[in-house]
């Protein structure tokens, strides 16, 4: 099983990624889920994120594996960024390649709600008029898992 | 003699003032009792941890409840809900 996982302050490119896929012409379907800095409000300065070094990493993996078993699917990358990002900047991707489309669209899906409840990651926002904080959980994550 | 390695995270870092420190013991304990300790601390620590705050435990990076016992070297994390994605 090809999982692969980064955690890394620089950005990603979803074309290399795509490129370091398996070449065999067994998947028949991509899927990239590419999380970004959202400033609807034109209120965001940035968003700080830090993580647990090691077991963030055990997680994701963890979490791909599962993937792995419940879908046929051939290859996941997980690739989250950190530390200080700003409005339009990328956060997280989840690409998943497998034989067929709907597999591939849930698995992906299933890592994403997975990786909010359960990946050793924090969010803090910095407003621009207003003193940072660290985002709260949401209820609407945890029911996005207990669906599964 | 028993040694924790205690890490904190994300708003318990900046709350408690500390990202990491060392607890030696005499004996195991479970994570109960290590939360009634560090509760007894008083100030953010008895509030970050009341009971009826949501927050998590990791043993070895492994999420446990409050029943876990703790054993000599484990690194012992605790932190807020995680908000990744």
């Amino acid at each position: 099983m090809d999982i692969r996982i980064s955690i890394q302050t620089e950005d990603f490119s979803v074309d290399q990624e795509l490129k370091k896929l398996g070449q065999s012409g067994e998947s028949g379907a991509v899927v990239v889920f590419i999380g970004k800095v959202r400033d609807v409000d034109k209120t965001l300065e940035k968003i700080h994120i830090e993580h647990y070094p090691g077991m963030t990493e055990e997680r994701l993996f963890d979490i791909a594996m599962q993937a792995t078993k419940r879908w046929d699917v051939h290859a996941i990358r997980i690739c989250h960024r950190v530390g200080d990002l700003y409005p339009n900047d990328n956060i997280v991707m989840v690409l998943v390649s497998g034989k067929h489309r709907h597999n591939t669209y849930t698995a992906n899906t299933f890592v994403m709600d997975y990786l909010k409840n359960f990946a050793t990651l924090w969010k803090k926002e910095h407003l621009k008029d207003q003193a940072p904080y660290w985002v709260e959980a949401k209820d609407s994550d945890l029911s996005a898992v207990t669906n599964w | 003699m028993i040694t924790l390695e205690l890490r904190y995270f994300a708003r318990f870092k900046e709350s408690f003032g500390k990202e990491a420190e060392t607890l030696t013991l005499t004996h195991p304990i479970l994570v109960a009792d290590l939360l009634t300790q560090l509760r007894e601390r008083g100030g953010w620590w008895e509030k970050e941890l009341q009971s009826d705050r949501v927050f998590r435990v990791a043993v070895n990076h492994q999420v446990v409840s409050s029943h876990f016992e703790l054993a000599a070297n484990a690194e012992v994390a605790l932190f807020p809900p995680v908000t990744g994605g």
